[in-house]
């Protein structure tokens, strides 16, 4: 009832014309409002949280045991259905795959109208050679269409010794590319004496200790490289 | 005379997955390469070939040959074809079908030296957690460590596999060498100042380059010994090591080797009787070389390319391989309750399908499968219930290391979960990001519901120049900001549905440990994620709509509008309850959305009443005002249905007989320069002070400074502004109109007046400023009135009641059906 009172007390109402909205005494609604006020004066705020605390761990409705059948299947669907990789397939190829979650699907068909099952899938080739990827600065990028429901494809005519990452991804109406999943970034063979040089800089300071990351991509690094904003991290 | 020194190593892909398949004539294939393997071992021990061999098999090839069943049917192999393999059977028996303990003998005689690898020869660049990488790793290490009692130094990439990073955990795992193929040295970033030799890969690994050359020449059936002493010649001769560490190694694959080890052999000795070549230990070369091998960049490398047909035709077994090593992953670092068998189970499913990816074929794609399937079986068990007599039949059928056994690696503990009610709350804005109310909303939402006993994750979005990240604002309060892959999109539509994504994604990461009880989504701008995760977790879904592009806009007209007004609808559509903050927004979202009423619950918005008491700012220093002046403040939006005519009237009329009085006025608006031209026409400059627009903090020192506040509003819906110089405990005079008259009390916990009464304004402001105590009074029961009615502590309980409400008509909901 208290909360009923405070709804109308801010819509203006007197206690008398409260009362009769809530079809109840005037002194009632008064005893109601005292009540409140006195628990605000004496600062019962602490109290409160406390008192709360406890009657929810003795008698709470919800219950909620440790392991929800519920999580494991978050984790099988984050870790299993959800994803993209790239590997080096050949000196100017790669292989990438990825898998694209239901819940990924329903955000992309509420929000743009697009379906699973009808949309043409697109996948992007960047190249991010020396840089770090952020969606715009790709030196190159090669575009192209696979068919509805592909979950890889080795794509060739890459360049030798340049680094790549890839996008899968839709077009929306206006024929824009949305992406839905980035791969991780690979660097293709050296394939000729005139690729090498431009990490030997590099390897001078890492060998001699100056760089705490290596300044070149790693598979599976143990190195958080791509979310660190360090300034020994090379951007060209 | 140019000498080198060399290695040889020898290795074999035998088809470990063949011993699980059904059929007899799959075995058989791994039965036939076993026979070539004891015909291998049997030269190595018969003849005098005057270096070692490095070996390079599937570790779990030597803990299969321990296998009874192994053994048995491999018996049953040899004694079948007999005529074909009769050295083979006699080896066989003379170490009485325990061909480990002729390597064991082998190794002893320094005959052989065993490489390690991955436990199932799976080709590391294929594996993508580090746990995976180190425990394929740490296993093939294992099973040679003890079945041998030998230490092995040197790690064979399968096929040559690498990529930059794998040397790292080579590194880790305890190993000093490894072999690439030549090639790849010889392209080294820099490039190395001697070739032919060794380099040490940037994670210190020491590599061999392997001399494909002579693998060629191996593999020409038409050569003999003459052109592998030629070609050895000729390399030795091609290199010119001023300091004699030169390193030739021959790769070969286990049949070649055997087809031609005899012309090989020959070849070999002579060119170490002649000292050409001559055979070192790599722990020998490592001491004594160090110092002088280039550190370099090696690039990814492989022996075979793969045919860009074998990635097409397999694809699929390449992928799952991946998703199903991330779960293992997962479940094998995390305190999850799964049934630890499956768990072992599904460690060998995958290890064997890796192993079958070193060389996919069209013979072995039903083994992949088979190990695919039977994964996936295991996955689902993990989330559902066990079929154990399954389970049972599988670890019987497959079952590789059971000697070596799982290892309890201490898992991460997840958070304790409390018995606290769980809200996960989406909003794109939050502080420090705040555009508009509804971040400041979010955030007192959010502390008023963790100070009574909600557990809150609020995922939002990061600003672009910063990395995501997760933290505990407070006890009960996690927050964690993410960033769309698109998040330098301009195009706002398109930024928002890569938000939404990612928020997606955030949320199902949370959702592996927090079971929640309910979603709350502000506004259209995060409903696409909210609603997705409502089905995916069939838990309800709270909207708050704090206002719609219909009402900001008096309707739909552009493009931009529709599309919006569309995801409002949507979101409506997909949510259990509404809450707004007033009857007019209820109204509103009645009218033009249709929605029942029962559907939406107003609870007005709530002010922070905490009032930081720093000063830092200078807004008031910088006026010329007296300390002893007593200043009547008013602050909105520059337009006339505020009333501020009405207060620059009352402030010309009061500054003509009363100089202690003066006005500030703040804010922005269409009228700015008319009342400018006000206050400069009426020479009201040293007593009336128009200052613009105020930052927070200005805006803070203001009210603190500030004896009387006024709010002449001819017009006043309500908004929060008249409640902010209540919260300041400030006698406030307002105007007869809209919300406020209702909420304040004439003379009680303010003063009333008529709007456009100038007088009146002008009584008002004066019976403040000489009643001091009265004031005083009069500014504290104001507060007092904000706090009852408005204060976040009381929001806080109405949000939770309809939360609780809306969570209980789900779950009856759900029990009916």
């Amino acid at each position: 009832m208290l909360e009923q009172i405070l709804e109308l007390r801010r819509k203006g109402l007197s206690f008398r014309k409260i009362a009769k909205e809530l079809g109840t005494t005037v002194g009632k609604v008064q005893y109601q409002w005292t009540k409140y006020m006195k628990s605000l004066e004496e600062g019962e705020q602490a109290a409160d949280i406390e008192e709360r605390n406890k009657t929810e761990e003795a008698n709470n409705p919800f219950e909620t045991s440790a392991f929800h059948p519920l999580m494991k299947k978050n984790i099988c669907e984050i870790l299993g259905n959800n994803g993209m990789g790239a590997r080096v397939a050949a000196a100017t190829s790669a292989f990438v795959f990825w898998r694209i979650p239901k819940g990924k699907w329903r955000i992309l068909d509420q929000y743009y109208g697009i379906k699973q099952h009808e949309c043409t899938l697109i996948l992007k080739a960047n190249d991010i050679t020396s840089i770090i990827y952020n969606g715009k600065n790709a030196h190159s990028i090669k575009q192209m269409e696979l068919q509805n429901g592909t979950e890889y494809a080795v794509v060739g005519d890459l360049q030798a010794n340049r680094s790549y990452c890839f996008e899968i991804g839709v077009l929306d109406y206006y024929q824009t590319f949305v992406p839905i999943l980035q791969s991780n970034p690979i660097q293709l063979p050296r394939t000729n004496k005139a690729h090498a040089g431009v990490l030997a800089n590099d390897m001078e300071k890492w060998v001699e200790g100056h760089l705490a990351v290596p300044n070149w991509i790693e598979h599976v690094s143990t190195y958080s490289y791509y979310e660190m904003d360090r300034e020994d991290v090379k951007k060209k | 005379m140019n000498y080198s020194y060399f290695h040889v190593v020898v290795y074999a892909n035998l088809p470990v997955a063949n011993l699980f398949s059904t059929e007899q004539n799959k075995r058989n294939a791994l039965y036939e390469k076993s026979a070539a393997f004891i015909n291998f071992l049997q030269h190595v021990e018969q003849e005098k070939e005057q270096y070692p061999i490095h070996l390079a098999v599937p570790p779990v090839y030597y803990d299969i040959l321990e296998m009874p069943l192994f053994q048995k049917e491999m018996t049953e192999f040899l004694e079948k074809n007999k005529e074909a393999y009769e050295k083979e059977l006699h080896y066989w028996r003379e170490y009485s079908k325990k061909l480990n303990k002729a390597i064991r003998y082998l190794l002893i005689q320094k005959k052989l030296e065993l490489l390690a690898s991955a436990a199932t020869f799976s080709p590391l660049t294929n594996l993508t957690t580090t746990k995976g990488i180190s425990m394929q790793i740490d296993k093939g290490r294992a099973i040679i460590e003890n079945l041998f009692n030998y230490d092995p130094t040197g790690f064979w990439f399968p096929n040559g596999s690498y990529t930059p990073g794998l040397d790292l955990h080579v590194k880790n795992a305890g190993f000093e060498f490894s072999f690439l193929k030549g090639e790849t040295i010889k392209f080294s970033d820099p490039l190395p100042s001697e070739e032919g030799t060794a380099v040490v890969s940037p994670h210190g690994l020491m590599v061999f380059p392997i001399e494909e050359t002579l693998t060629t020449i191996l593999e020409n059936k038409l050569s003999n010994r003459n052109d592998i002493q030629n070609e050895i010649v000729s390399i030795v001769n091609a290199y010119n090591h001023y300091r004699h560490q030169g390193a030739i190694t021959m790769a070969v694959e286990l049949s070649i080797f055997t087809e031609r080890r005899s012309e090989l052999n020959k070849g070999m000795m002579y060119l170490i009787d002649e000292g050409f070549i001559a055979y070192i230990s790599p722990a020998a070369y490592q001491n004594q070389f160090k110092e002088e091998l280039d550190q370099v960049h090696l690039c990814a490398s492989c022996l075979q390319t793969k045919k860009a047909s074998s990635f097409k035709e397999f694809g699929s077994y390449y992928a799952d391989a991946v998703f199903m090593e991330k779960q293992w992953e997962y479940l094998n670092t995390h305190d999850v309750d799964v049934e630890r068998r499956a768990l072992a189970q599904l460690e060998k499913e995958w290890l064997l399908l890796t192993g079958l990816l070193v060389e996919m074929t069209e013979e072995n794609r039903e083994l992949a499968e088979n190990h695919t399937k039977a994964a996936e079986k295991l996955l689902s068990f993990l989330q559902g219930s066990y079929d154990m007599e399954w389970l049972q039949e599988r670890e019987k059928k497959v079952s590789i290391l059971t000697a070596s056994g799982m290892q309890t690696n201490a898992k991460e503990r997840l958070n304790k979960q409390t018995s606290k009610k769980k809200a996960l709350i989406l909003s794109w804005e939050y502080p420090p990001n705040i555009v508009g109310g509804l971040g400041t909303h979010v955030a007192g939402l959010t502390n008023s519901l963790v100070k009574k006993g909600y557990e809150v994750h609020l995922i939002t979005a990061q600003n672009i120049k910063l990395a995501e990240e997760e933290k505990d604002e407070k006890a009960g309060l996690f927050v964690y900001r993410v960033k769309p892959l698109n998040s330098l999109e301009e195009n706002f539509i398109h930024w928002i549905a890569g938000l939404n994504m990612r928020m997606w994604e955030k949320a199902m990461e949370l959702g592996a440990e927090i079971s929640f009880d309910l979603i709350q989504a502000h506004d259209w701008l995060v409903g696409a994620a909210a609603a997705s995760l409502k089905e995916e977790w069939n838990i309800p879904l709270l909207v708050t709509i704090h206002a719609t592009e219909y009402g900001r806009n008096g309707g739909i007209y552009t493009e931009m509008q529709k599309f919006i007004h569309e995801k409002e609808s949507q979101l409506i559509a997909a949510s259990n309850g509404i809450i707004v903050c007033s009857d007019y927004m209820k109204e509103e979202l009645m009218q033009i959305f249709k929605v029942d009423q029962k559907k939406i619950y107003t609870i007005p918005n709530g002010i922070d009443m905490n009032i930081s008491y720093e000063t830092t700012c200078q807004t008031i220093s910088d006026l010329p005002i007296g300390k002893e002046k007593k200043v009547v403040f008013a602050m909105g939006r520059l337009v006339k249905e505020k009333g501020f005519g009405t207060f620059l009237g009352a402030a010309k009329k009061i500054s003509l007989y009363n100089k202690d009085i003066c006005f500030v006025l703040a804010g922005v608006g269409p009228m700015y320069e008319e009342y400018k031209y006000y206050i400069e026409t009426n020479e009201l400059q040293s007593v009336v002070f128009l200052i613009g627009y105020l930052q927070e903090d200005q805006k803070k020192e203001l009210y603190k400074r500030a004896d009387i506040v006024v709010i002449p509003s001819h017009y006043e819906p309500f908004g929060i502004v008249a409640l902010e110089s209540l919260v300041y405990a400030k006698p406030t005079i307002v105007s007869n109109t809209g919300g406020l008259k209702a909420i304040v009390e004439h003379q009680k916990s303010g003063i009333v007046v008529e709007p456009a009464e100038t007088q009146q304004l002008i009584e008002g402001i004066e019976f403040l400023a000489a009643n001091k105590k009265r004031a005083e009074d009069i500014g504290k029961n104001g507060r007092k009135l904000v706090e009852q009615l408005f204060s976040w502590n009381r929001i806080g309980d109405e949000t939770i009641r309809v939360f609780d409400e809306v969570v209980i008509q789900h779950k009856m909901k759900e029990t009916v059906f």
